[in-house]
């Protein structure tokens, strides 16, 4: 009796410890994808009834893996002449895909006259482990006609003093007729994961900084197409403080509290518009949202869980672009996604000296995780 | 072999702490050997071949106190990726053992250890080739130090009837810092137990078992860095492919698992045998995360091995001896990404080790011996994440030998040399081949209820492309009965 006992007891003490071997293994996935033209770009194929997007470099860039500081791990591919890409060998993780972008030039629909315009085509997916192969069908983007947020440098400068006062926020008019300024505000969206933040139709703000000249209407302030603008936290050379921060002294632009007491900068005034709010136009360095809306509406919303300020709700309806950016893929989202699906410089670090810009001007989806990359260095005003 | 190689030596070392005696640096004098001399610390018995703490008290009937300074030392560019360029490693330590009464024995050991490590290459752990995929790393090549205390205690009783029972216990605390970004601060607890028995049927003949768990966990904290910067790291998934992230987090990786040791042991006038079985299993789990703890990944490995020893005397003084000792292992392991659960690595590991040895007293006061080791591994790991599939030999040959020259019968001079020579497939890549040569040295000295044992190596091993690594080791040992 007692041998059986001492067996089972043996045998209960090493089976609890050993668990069973996965057999589906990681790395073995594939994905297809047909890339089609729906903008009239390419060459209608007769045979299949589609203008397949041939001959293109895709890049599947992994949201999990790197091959150097900062650098996702890419996997390229060609389309075939039947706009056809399949790429092997995936492990389990997101992946953006995307397409280089191609010049091109077609008849304008408006005009009547050529227009050079850039097509490609992005989506981004997760590695089904069941299915193993992931498919797709893909169409291509151009550049959205709009004025957009081209680009963001909050992470500061590479310092070691805490220095980040060289942020800017740029805009790119990639439309193909003069856009105004005036009247619109520029917001730094709260840092708040709001709980019904899908269903909301405002968005909260911290700050509301405003272009002069009135919402709609006004004409003072054109933005040719084409035309970057520059808005910088303060329209100096910060160079002269810290060696490695950026020469915003050519910015047209720069964000300005007459309450605060700061510096006048010559650039023109991107002016605080909140009396409570004394502080300059300073955004988060690794997670934070930036809103750019028409002006022509705001009010005040709740108070703050401490203190008796108000956030400032913002109708979406103004809303003329808005970027949420994270270092942090997993972070809770605080812009919602009817106006931006993903975050902006992913693996982004604080005073980095890096900038999150869009992929090409203007390219907008309304998701940052796929409109913008990470740039090592900041272009202001280009 | 060499992925595993430290992390092994370290555990042995652990090991033979708890079992090491007042005459183990009479043997590194002596170039190193192991059993082909009869000595004190080279017993064929299950207490020193297979860590049976039951048999403390048959290993060594003597009470004694025993203090001990060790540093090994190595440095150069023979060295895999991760490894350090430059690893000096020093112990303090103070043991005793009492005999109470008949029937029980008591060992303790109380260790003070320092382990730097120079210029190690990005791996921020202290063991990056363990035998788990899993390695924590940044971009930056820094020293670590690691040190703390360690403690270890073993009681044996004889339970009557030539039943001994036995337990041991090893507990350490240690913590590192990495000087330079990024910065991290690395905490490692270890507990090692055994639980064992003997049962001697007679003189000749000894069955015991021993049951062995033990628990590892390694905390590194990664915090703002002291220029404010977030540190940025890499988490590998085997050797090559990484996640990177960057942000202050704690990585915990909890390492347990238990080993089985059926063990037998037999001997006469000429001949002493002992043979035990190893089946153990190890599993590891690791997490991110400060407050929430984020699962980051599983490792599990089961091992299987042999070892057995085999001594023969000539004459009962021991005069002339020769000895084999053969050593087998297997691991099966493999690892799985948290979650989805699919199994990214994936490794199996044959090893072999033959030793052959004798030793001859050539004249009264002249005592030599000589030992071949043969080390012969076949590795093979397959990285699903890397689409490689490394399967390739990996040997060792070396040649130790020694002297012993009685200057009376109180003092004793000893020398030896080590000679060995490495041959590593292509597809590892991890130090190439190489050879190497080492003399050593040391005496021994009884004075009163004391004794002295020193010892000492020095030498270097030659890779290609001018790579080396230099050696040198100094032990000091005194051993005092009361």
């Amino acid at each position: 009796m007692r041998k059986p006992i001492i067996t089972s007891l043996l045998l209960i003490l090493f089976a609890g410890c050993i668990e069973k071997m996965p057999t589906q293994k990681d790395g073995s996935f594939s994905y297809r994808a047909v890339v089609m033209d729906t903008l009239g770009i390419f060459e209608m194929d007769t045979l299949s009834g589609y203008a397949p997007f041939r001959n293109r470099l895709i890049t599947l860039e992994s949201e999990s893996y790197f091959s150097d500081i900062g650098q996702p791990k890419k996997f390229r591919a060609l389309t075939d002449n039947n706009g056809f890409v399949h790429l092997e060998g995936l492990a389990y993780s997101g992946y953006l895909l995307y397409s280089e972008f191609v010049d091109t030039v077609r008849l304008s629909p408006e005009t009547g006259e050529l227009d050079s315009i850039k097509v490609g085509c992005i989506s981004n997916f997760t590695v089904d482990p069941d299915a193993g192969t992931g498919n797709d069908t893909l169409y291509t983007y151009s550049i959205s006609p709009n004025l957009v947020i081209n680009e963001i440098y909050y992470a500061g400068p590479v310092n070691e003093a805490f220095y980040f006062y060289d942020q800017f926020v740029e805009l790119y008019n990639a439309s193909n007729k003069t856009m105004y300024l005036d009247g619109l505000i520029l917001c730094r969206a709260s840092q708040l994961n709001h709980p019904q933040l899908e269903t909301n139709d405002f968005v909260q703000a911290i700050y509301v900084f405003q272009f002069p000249g009135t919402p709609l209407t006004g004409t003072e302030y054109p933005v040719e197409p084409g035309e970057f603008v520059l808005v910088a936290a303060d329209a100096l050379d910060h160079s002269q403080l810290i060696d490695t921060a950026l020469d915003l002294s050519d910015a047209g632009w720069e964000f300005y509290n007459p309450l605060g007491g700061e510096v006048d900068n010559p650039a023109r005034n991107v002016t605080n518009i909140l009396p409570d709010r004394t502080t300059d136009f300073m955004i988060n360095l690794s997670h934070n949202g930036v809103i750019l809306a028409d002006g022509s509406e705001w009010y005040y919303g709740e108070f703050y869980t401490s203190g008796s300020k108000q956030y400032i709700h913002i109708p979406i309806h103004t809303v003329i672009d808005a970027v949420e950016y994270s270092s942090n893929s997993e972070s809770s989202k605080q812009i919602t996604a009817r106006l931006d699906a993903g975050f902006a410089g992913i693996g982004l670090p604080k005073y980095s000296g890096m900038s999150v810009e869009r992929r090409a001007p203007g390219f907008d989806t309304n998701n940052s995780r796929l409109d913008f990359v990470n740039r090592e260095n900041p272009t202001p005003g280009w | 072999m060499k992925r595993i190689s430290t992390k092994a030596l370290f555990i042995l070392f652990l090991f033979y702490a708890i079992t090491a005696q007042a005459a183990e640096n009479r043997l590194r004098a002596m170039g190193g050997l192991s059993c082909s001399v009869p000595d004190i610390s080279a017993q064929i018995n299950l207490f020193q071949i297979a860590g049976n703490r039951a048999l403390l008290m048959r290993n060594d009937t003597l009470s004694w106190l025993y203090y001990r300074t060790d540093g090994f030392n190595n440095w150069g560019n023979l060295k895999r990726v991760w490894d350090a360029e430059r690893e000096y490693f020093y112990d303090l330590s103070f043991s005793g053992q009492k005999k109470i009464g008949r029937d029980q024995m008591f060992a303790g050991d109380i260790c003070y250890i320092w382990d730097y490590r120079g210029e190690q290459q990005y791996a921020i752990e202290k063991y990056p080739y363990a035998a788990d995929p899993f390695v924590l790393a940044d971009y930056t090549s820094g020293d670590l130090l690691f040190h703390g205390p360690r403690v270890s205690v073993s009681f044996s009783q004889n339970a009557g009837k030539g039943w001994f029972l036995g337990v041991g216990l090893n507990y350490s605390i240690n913590r590192g810092l990495k000087n330079i970004p990024t910065e991290p601060e690395i905490i490692s607890r270890e507990i090692r137990a055994t639980l064992d028995a003997a049962w001697q049927v007679s003189d000749q003949l000894t069955f015991g078992l021993s049951l062995l768990p033990w628990q590892v966990q390694d905390i590194t904290k990664l915090v703002t860095l002291s220029n404010g910067l977030e540190p940025t790291t890499r988490r590998y998934r085997g050797e090559f492919e990484f996640r990177e992230k960057t942000g202050t987090a704690d990585r915990t990786v909890n390492s347990a698992g238990y080993e089985w040791r059926p063990q037998m042991s037999w001997r006469n006038r000429h001949w002493e045998i002992a043979v035990f079985g190893r089946i153990g299993i190890q599993n590891q789990e690791l997490y991110d995360g400060t407050t929430q703890h984020h699962y980051d990944g599983y490792f599990q490995q089961l091992t299987l091995g042999g070892h057995s020893v085999a001594r023969y005397l000539w004459s009962g003084s021991g005069n002339q001896t020769a000895f084999v000792r053969y050593i087998f292992e297997y691991e099966d392991g493999w690892a799985r990404e948290p979650q989805q659960k699919l199994l990214f690595f994936r490794k199996y590991d044959r090893r072999h080790r033959l030793v052959v040895g004798g030793s001859m007293k050539i004249s009264a006061s002249i005592l030599a011996a000589v030992e071949l080791m043969v080390d012969y591994r076949v590795p093979r790991q397959i990285d699903f994440l890397a689409h490689r599939n490394r399967s390739g030999i990996i040997s060792n040959i070396g040649l130790h030998g020694g002297f012993e020259y009685e200057l009376n019968p109180d003092l004793f001079l000893r020398g030896g040399f080590q000679l060995n020579n490495y041959y590593e497939n292509e597809v590892w890549q991890y130090f190439g081949n190489y050879s190497g040569a080492c003399i050593t040295a040391g005496f021994g000295w009884r004075f009163s209820r004391f004794e002295i044992d020193t010892a000492m190596m020095a030498g270097r091993w030659f890779g290609s492309r001018q790579a080396y690594r230099n050696h040198l080791n100094i032990n000091f040992q005194m051993k005092q009965y009361f």
